[in-house]
């Protein structure tokens, strides 16, 4: 894993260490094209526009990219779809959905992948508009809970939460979900 | 002929105007671990589930949910070294 600095932004690059020993030596290979480019693509947009990329835009170049992967020789798809969070140029709390399609949709709430339809009914019911954040992070473990097999904790599961206060996107700490996990008890 | 005579190609549409290769997409999505988010009224959360097939996997360098820029994140379902190559991107 490593972190790298982008003017006042971050890009995270993470190591999937699954498959076998001989992805190890690719990734660090893998990784330092993600360093490379993604410091060039958001120094970029910070060099021309004196601001780190705003979340729309972020999404639009993202879409562009996986839409390309659907009209050109060669290529297949991407096998992933996205959810994007992060707080508008106007201040506004944001989450987008992009697909392999390259279509993007702005959500309130939404689930993607596996038992997606379940989850998407339980948030349904579970949404409402005046909803503060830790309210929605208690929902969004409910409702990660509703599909879940086995007892979830601090390590099987991850959180990513940006807060209109300050705007800085942050992973939740082990400590912090089990300590939300804990309350929801 | 059917729609599965065009389905090799992505870049060929089939004749009930769908791209099959791009629903074949979807359906790797649909596989993939569950991936949520919620926007409230003062920010937004975004969760995934990091469970793995073996007890023995080493989960410490696994990491889904990634910061982007300083104030945006993504989470994604389906192929995980795809998403990898997403990142890159941006």
């Amino acid at each position: 894993m490593c972190w790298v600095s982008v003017n006042d932004g971050l890009i995270f690059c993470a190591v999937f260490c699954l498959e076998s020993t001989h992805m190890v030596l690719l990734q660090s290979f893998i990784i330092y094209i993600i360093v490379r480019k993604g410091r060039k693509s958001a120094q970029a947009y910070y060099r021309e526009y004196n601001e780190t990329k705003p979340v729309g835009q972020l999404v639009k170049s993202t879409a562009s990219v996986m839409q390309e992967y659907t009209q050109s020789g060669g290529v297949r798809p991407f096998g992933v779809s996205l959810l994007v969070a992060g707080i508008d140029s106007d201040g506004s709390p944001r989450l987008f959905q992009v697909d392999p399609s390259g279509a993007y949709f702005g959500w309130k709430a939404t689930a993607i992948g596996k038992n997606y339809v379940n989850a998407k009914n339980f948030l349904e019911k579970r949404y409402q508009e005046d909803m503060e954040l830790e309210d929605a992070i208690h929902t969004a473990l409910l409702t990660l809970r509703e599909g879940f097999e086995g007892e979830m904790n601090g390590t099987n599961i991850e959180v990513g939460v940006v807060s209109k206060s300050d705007g800085v996107f942050r992973l939740l700490t082990p400590e912090q979900i089990q300590d939300y996990l804990d309350e929801a008890n | 002929m059917g729609d599965s005579a065009y389905s090799f190609s992505l870049t060929t549409f089939s004749r009930t105007g769908k791209l099959l290769q791009i629903e074949y997409a979807l359906n790797a999505v649909a596989n993939g671990r569950t991936a949520l988010g919620i926007a409230a009224t003062d920010g937004v959360v975004i969760a995934t589930d990091k469970k793995f097939a073996s007890s023995l996997v080493e989960g410490e360098g696994v990491q889904k949910v990634e910061r982007i820029t300083k104030g945006s994140g993504f989470v994604y379902s389906g192929v995980g070294p795809d998403y990898r190559v997403l990142g890159e991107c941006e």
